[in-house]
Parts: C-alpha cells; structure tokens; sequence
C-alpha cells in the first residue's frame, strides 16, 4: 500500500515537474549564453589590458617608460611604443619637440571684465587711485617709478628624462592649494618658468629706470630676463630652455599715461629732429664730396691728427677719388692742367717746326703765315667783312642790339610795370615780395 | 574539471591580492619608508624597483615625492630697517632631503602628511622673510646706485636661514628662494604717480630742447666739415695747377733763340679766335687786299716795286 502511495505520488511529482524543467532549461540556456558573453567580454578586456600600454608617439613628443617605477635608460621619440601593461610597465609622454608658449601677467594691471581684450589706449585709470597689490601686478623699478608689463615666453624641452626626474607635478601656493590645478604634463614646468620669470623681471627692473624697462633699453631687459632664467634652470637641472622672453604692452601705470606719452611724443619729435639734422647733414657732405664722403672725413682727421708724409698721401690718394663739388674742382683743375701742358707742347712743337724756315728767311715766313691767317678769317662767313673807301670824310658804324639780349631785357621791362602797377593798389600790397624783384 | 578552472582563477586572485598586500613600488621619483607596526625604519628607500613587505597592519609604507617642489607664501606688507613698507610675496623650491634619514626625519616631524611639513616651511620662510628685510633699507631693494642695491644678496640670505632652520631639523633641502611680488602699499603708490607725471613732463620739455641743441650741432658739424673738405680740395688744386705751371714754365726756354716767333704766332692765334664767330672785320682801303681795289693800289703792283 505504501508502495503503492510511493509510487503514486512519484508519479504525480513526475506531472508537476515536467512544466518547471522547462523552464529551469531556459534559464539555464540564459545562464549558460550570458556566462559565455561574460567570458568573451573578460577575454576581450583582458586582451585590452594587456595592450593597453601600446600606442603611437607623437612627432612633436617623446616618451620614457617605468618598470615596476623605474625609469629605464631608452628615450622613445615618434613612431609605435609597446610596454607591459599597468602596474608593470607605465608611458610618460611630454611635447619635447616643438615649443611650448606662456604667458605670464603677473606684472601687468588688473583688468575688469570690460576691459578684457582692449588696447591699453582704451584703458583709463583716475590719476589719484594707486594700485591694488592683491589685484594689481606691477614691477618696481631703480629709480622708484612702476611699470606694467606682460611676459611671453616661449620655451622647450632640451632633456626629458632630467625634466620627469627633476620636477614635482605638485607645487603650492599661500593656502596650500595647487597653484595649478590641471593635470598637464606641462604645468610643472610653467609653473617654474612662472615664478622664474616673476623674479628675474623684480631683479631686472631694480637695476633700470621705468624709461629703460619699458621704452629705451627693451633689449636688453629681454636678453637679461633670458640668460638669467635659463641659467636658473641649468642650475636646478630641470631639462627646460626658455627660448625667448618677450615684453607684451610696456605700459608704465594708466595713471600716469598720459603724461607718459607726451614725453614720448617729445622724444619722437626729439629724434625726428635729429633724424633730419644728420639727413641734411648727409646730404651737405654729398654734395661736397660725394657718397665716399666718410672715408675723405677720415683721411682729413687722420692727417690733422698726424702730420706724417704717409696720411698727406693718404688725403691726397682720397681726394683724388673724391667726388660731388670738391671732386668736380679736383678734376677741373686736372683738365685745365692736362690742356695748358698740352697747349704749350703743342706751341713747343709748332716753334721747333717753323724756327728752320724763320732762320733762313724770317720775313717770308712771318708774311705767309699771315696770310694764311688772313684767308681763314676772311673766308670765315660769320665774320662780316666792310671795307671803308678811300677819301671819304665821315664813316659811321651802327650796331644792332644781340637779339637775345633784348628779348632779357623786354622781359624785364614788363615785369617792372607789372610790378608798378600793383604797387599802386594797396589791395595788392600783400602780394608784393621778392618774386618781383 | 569544471572545479579546477575554478580553483584555479581562486589561487590566481589569492595570488595578486597577495602580491598586492606584500609588495610595494618605488617609483624613481619617489622615496619610501617602511613602518613596522608604524614605527618608521631608520632609513628610506631611494632606489627605484619593486620591494617586498609584510601585510598590513604589520608594515605600512609612505612615500614622498623627492623632486623639486613649489612653494608660495602669502602676500603682506613688512617694513624696512628705514620704515618704508614694502609688499612681498617669495617663493621657496624644496625637496625633501637625499640623505639617509632625511626622509624619515620629515615623516617623525609631520605623521600626518605632506601638508604639515609645508605648513611648517612657510611658517618658517615667512618669520624669516620679515625678519631679514626688516634688516634692511629700502634702497637695498631698488636703487639707481648699484653699490646700493642687495636684492639678490637679500634673497639668498632669507633662503640662506630657512635652509638652516629646517635642513637638520625638518630633513627639507633648500634649493632656491625668490622674491616672485615687490610692490608698495596702494597709498604709496599713488604718490609715486605723483612723482613720475612730474619726471615725465620735465622730461618732454627737455627732449625738445635736446632736439634742438643736437639737431643745430649735427648741422654745425656738417658745415665746418663741408668748410674742411673743400678747403682741401682747393689745396688740392692749387697743387694741381702748380704742377701744370711748373711744367709750362719748363718749356719757355725752347723760345729763347727767337721769343719774336712764339709772341707772333700767339698774336695770329689770338686774332683768328677774336674772329671766329660773329664778328664785323673794317678794313681800310691801304690795307691789302684792299689796296687793289683803286687804280693806285693797282699801280703800286710793277716789277720794280719793293716789297713791303
């Protein structure tokens, strides 16, 4: 009977399980299919992480690697790097082949939201507020005045591995906070280069006036700002070259602008002056001796300093190369000389020719040259020939006037009548100058 | 074999997380300090790798960056030994020292970070920072007489006595000190613009007469030059002309034997030159040709007539 009952109620159990393997075969088919998307997913991402350290290098950058946190000895410039991934192996890339710019406004006034962007002209201050040192950047210069400038720099890197070994990525300010927060490669190094070149400008401008810093002696102060930083980071062994330091807006403060650049305009107007006094000047020399002129100026102090044969040669050789009015009466004086000689040897040659025949027969030769002369002049038809007869009591010569010369002298006659006859208006009166006379 | 693939992944996880509590890297940037049951060891370690500890709680490791670090202070108004007010901000490069127990000194100094010992340095360079410029005379800062001016020996005397405070005592190395703000209280300032309107307008009346002077001068210069250049060449052409006289003269004595000759043939040259252009010749009827036009001229010519 209890076998019975076994067996019936196996049976009934055997009913009711029939529809739940069904269902347990379906969710062990999902089990079973999402197990094997699992697997595939964690092969995939294991695949993922074991290249995960592979990847391209930059043409401007270079990379080292990190085993297990130490750096090995290969720098990897561009092309394809492969290393283990993390923890094993770590990439460190940096921008090493190109230049990387910074500006640094930390001497420079505060600028309100309006003023973002404008030139400094449009920029205006009251002459009586001072300058904010919380907000107001300014540098301090020798002779006690302020001026305001803005710094670009630009540099690079010339050793990667002594710039990662060398440098923090973490530097503070006054509250401990990260003075740069983002999480460059690059902002260690700005950061350095930032307060290098905030001190270096304090030095600098202590040792000039606010004319120097910012008008008269701007070279050098970016030449000094250069040589002074870049031997700070050779000093500190960073792997960083500041390449250029550049003065942007030189200002001194708004506040006192204005009459800034009135002197300024003062100045100009100074060198223009003188621009125009040595152009004069150029022209003066020019004129008196040529393009050479300098060279000329030169002999001429050499032989006043030194009266020696050999520096009167040497004025000598000069000005006969001279040009403009001094080389034009030098070869005047050169042609005159060439044909006064050359005349006389010509009238040597001419008495040495004739003095046999004058020796022989003066009286022959003297008439015939006459009238050689005599036939040339006569024969001459500019030359008018009159012949005044013989016996007659009175002989009366009328010449006329050069043509020319009285065409000069009816011009001059009308411009005196001209000139009378405004002279009579006083209307005109005004208009009587120098270019009637 | 289902259960093998499992113990298997189980022995391999067991085996990072081990390797995970029992190691720890050191970064070539970086110093380490192993601390058992956190008391540190005598010396950090500096040499980059992958080292082996016991778990926690048994050994614990801090590491510190040794690199190069920043450090600002805050920006205030200190005095000067002649009382002026200046405001200064310096900055401070630091690192943590590269002795042996450098290291560990700054962990015992500040168990409770990094921050700390920063706290402390700035505390430190800033007590040190107005002490030394209160030393000092404003001049020492910015000064047109460079016999006077200090500022960089002024930097490395703060930097000097901060290094002394906290080398030994704090394991912090001192690498450089700035002065990276120098500036003037805002009343102070406002009198210096003062100052330079008034230098400025001084200035631009004497770039005018500068203008003038010098402009006047390069042309002076200019003249008595030009008066020098051809005061030369008239040298040189009296010397020209000399020589030409001298060689002229030379030649007069090749006249000596009939001078007559040479002063005759000068008169015929002379009177053709006289004739050549435009000229009106009278001639008498005595004079010949002339004096053939008449009969008398006419007679005149017979053989028995002298020649004239």
């Amino acid at each position: 009977m209890h076998q019975h009952h076994d067996h019936h109620a196996h049976r009934d159990l055997d009913r009711v399980e029939e529809p739940l393997d069904a269902a347990n075969q379906s969710l062990s088919d999902a089990l079973r299919s999402s197990f094997g998307i699992l697997k595939g997913i964690m092969l995939i991402l294991v695949i993922l992480y074991f290249f995960s350290n592979v990847g391209g290098i930059g043409s401007h950058e270079e990379a080292l690697v990190l085993r297990l946190g130490a750096l090995k000895s290969d720098v990897h410039d561009a092309g394809l790097i492969w290393a283990f991934p993390f923890p094993v192996d770590e990439i460190v890339r940096l921008p090493t082949k190109k230049s990387n710019e910074l500006t640094v406004a930390s001497h420079t006034f505060y600028r309100r939201e309006n003023e973002v962007g404008k030139a400094l002209s449009f920029i205006s201050r009251g002459s009586h507020s001072g300058l904010n040192p919380s907000l107001d950047g300014a540098l301090l210069t020798a002779d006690t005045g302020l001026v305001h400038v803005e710094w670009k720099v630009t540099y690079k890197f010339n050793d990667v591995r002594a710039y990662v070994s060398g440098l923090a990525e973490r530097h503070v300010d006054s509250t401990g906070e990260p003075i740069d927060p983002d999480d460059r490669a690059l902002a260690p190094a700005e950061t350095l280069i930032r307060v290098l070149i905030e001190k270096t400008g304090i030095e600098v401008a202590s040792e000039l006036t606010a004319e120097e810093v910012i008008r008269t002696e701007v070279d050098q102060v970016r030449e000094e700002m250069t040589g002074r930083i870049n031997q700070r980071l050779r000093t500190l062994g960073t792997g960083i070259v500041v390449e250029t330091v550049e003065m942007h807006e030189p200002t001194t403060p708004l506040q006192v602008r204005e009459a800034f650049d009135r002197a300024q305009q003062a100045e100009n107007a100074k060198q223009k002056k003188i621009r125009e006094a040595e152009q004069q000047r150029t022209k003066i020399l020019n004129e008196a001796a040529g393009a050479s002129y300098d060279a000329l100026v030169e002999a001429l102090d050499e032989a006043e300093r030194n009266d020696v044969p050999e520096t009167r040669a040497k004025l000598q050789r000069v000005l006969e190369g001279a040009e403009g009015r001094a080389g034009e009466m030098i070869k005047t004086a050169g042609a005159y000389s060439s044909i006064v000689v050359g005349r006389m040897e010509s009238d040597v040659a001419q008495y040495r020719t004739l003095l046999p025949e004058y020796r022989r027969s003066p009286a022959v030769l003297i008439e015939r040259l006459w009238e050689q002369t005599r036939e040339r002049i006569f024969s001459n038809p500019r030359v008018t020939k009159m012949y005044r007869p013989q016996g007659i009591k009175e002989f009366r010569i009328k010449i006329p006037l050069d043509p020319e010369q009285r065409r000069v002298d009816e011009v001059h006659r009308a411009r005196q009548q001209k000139f009378d006859a405004k002279k009579l208006r006083p209307e005109t009166w005004h208009a009587v100058g120098p270019e009637y006379d | 074999m289902k259960n093998i693939g499992t113990i298997a992944a189980a022995v391999f996880l067991g085996l990072v997380l081990l390797l995970y509590m029992c190691t720890f890297q050191v970064r070539f940037t970086e110093v380490a300090i192993v601390k058992t049951f956190g008391k540190p060891a005598s010396e950090a370690i500096a040499e980059p790798g992958l080292r082996f500890k016991w778990p926690p709680p048994i050994q614990t490791v801090t590491t510190y960056d040794k690199r190069i670090r920043i450090l600002e202070d805050r920006t205030e108004e200190t005095r000067t030994v002649d009382h002026k007010n200046l405001v200064v901000t310096t900055f401070t490069l630091w690192r943590i020292g590269d002795k042996p127990g450098d290291a560990v000194n700054f962990l015992t100094n500040f168990p409770s970070g990094e921050e700390d010992g920063e706290k402390q340095l700035r505390t430190t360079v800033v007590t040190q920072k107005h002490a030394i410029i209160g030393k000092h005379a404003f001049p020492e800062f910015v000064s047109l007489d460079p016999m006077k001016r200090k500022l960089r020996s002024i930097e490395d005397e703060i930097g000097g006595a901060v290094a002394t405070e906290v080398r030994e005592r704090y394991g912090i190395e001192i690498l450089g000190f700035g002065i990276k703000k120098l500036g003037l209280p805002q009343s102070v300032t406002t009198d210096i613009f003062a100052k330079m309107k008034t230098k400025e307008e001084g200035a631009a009346a004497g770039y005018a007469a500068e203008g003038e002077a010098q402009a006047q001068d390069i042309l002076a210069e200019a003249k008595a030059t030009e008066a020098r250049i051809m005061a030369a060449a008239r040298d040189k052409v009296a010397k020209i002309e000399n020589e030409a006289e001298k060689v002229v003269s030379s030649m007069y004595k090749e006249f000596d034997e009939h001078p007559e000759l040479r002063i005759f043939l000068d008169k015929l040259r002379a009177l053709e030159v006289a004739l050549s252009n435009r000229a009106t010749l009278i001639l008498d009827s005595n004079a010949a040709p002339w004096d053939i036009v008449t009969p008398e001229g006419r007679s005149a010519v017979r053989p028995d007539a002298a020649v004239e």
